[in-house]
């Protein structure tokens, strides 16, 4: 491996609860996934107000190496529902890190 | 801008509509729609398409981040943004299951339609004359003769086919 090689990120998961983000992964991967869950959340909000179709319970947004999502549990739309999300350093099957991050509910 | 489509493009985008559950799709160039096949009226598209870019802007801004895929799902109903380029796909479609087929899909239809994009975004100015100066049929003064198009069409007359005719 190369000096300037950059490791992908791992597979890292959070709960959210209460409007607050947690994770095993340390208080600087969770300040950075809260950052990027409440913008996601908040465009969500806004597309879902332009077609009328309420508040998302669920967003993923992907670039070229990096995947990250957000889902409440049971339906739930509101910013203090129980829910999880996920993020990893990849391209990845979104329906698979659906599934990954709503297993979390068990 | 929406009126005027040409059909491939239009035919290419109705045929992705029918892969999977899709039941709504919206092409887009910058700002711009191209193609509405929503469910929607035209003002919901356009504040759709504000939305997403503002989204994506959002997460660019800080210069080293190129979101090209947002999937949202709402009830009964997800909402899938591909950018590609200058062009930005939006499928809605009602099994998350799907989602990544359709996001391959979706990313094929839009490099197979660069060319039909480019087309439809810039006509070409020979087509614009020959168009000015192609005269409708109806206009024709024909007088029983064919149309003499590019020189004078040799007919042979009644007369002379009888005549040729009699050699025999």
């Amino acid at each position: 491996m190369s000096a300037f090689e950059v490791i992908p990120l791992p597979l890292q998961l959070f709960t959210l609860k209460d409007g607050v983000v947690a994770s095993d992964s340390g208080q600087e991967a969770v300040n950075n996934y809260a950052a990027d869950f409440q913008g996601l959340r908040h465009f969500g909000l806004k597309v879902g107000e332009c077609l009328d179709l309420g508040a998302p319970w669920m967003g993923t947004l992907q670039e070229e190496d990096f995947t990250l999502n957000f889902a409440y549990f049971d339906a739930g739309t509101d910013a203090k529902d129980p829910g999880a999300g996920a993020l990893i350093g990849e391209r990845s099957p979104m329906f698979e890190l659906l599934t990954r991050a709503s297993s979390l509910e068990a | 801008m929406a009126a005027y489509i040409t059909p491939s493009l239009r035919s290419a985008l109705e045929r992705l509509k029918h892969a999977g559950s899709v039941n709504g799709l919206l092409l887009c160039w910058r700002r711009q729609i191209l193609i509405n096949l929503l469910p929607y009226e035209e003002f919901r598209a356009e504040r759709l398409l504000q939305a997403l870019h503002d989204a994506r802007a959002h997460f660019g801004s800080g210069g080293d981040r190129d979101v090209n895929t947002f999937w949202f799902g709402y009830e009964g109903v997800f909402v899938l943004a591909m950018f590609q380029g200058e062009c930005l796909l939006i499928t809605l479609h009602t099994h998350a299951s799907e989602v990544d087929f359709l996001r391959r899909a979706g990313l094929t239809f839009l490099d197979d339609t660069q060319l039909l994009v480019q087309a439809l975004l810039q006509p070409s100015p020979d087509d614009e004359i020959s168009r000015g100066d192609t005269q409708p049929l109806g206009n024709l003064d024909m007088s029983g003769l064919p149309p003499q198009s590019s020189g004078p069409t040799k007919i042979i007359p009644r007369q002379g086919r009888a005549e040729i005719g009699s050699i025999h």
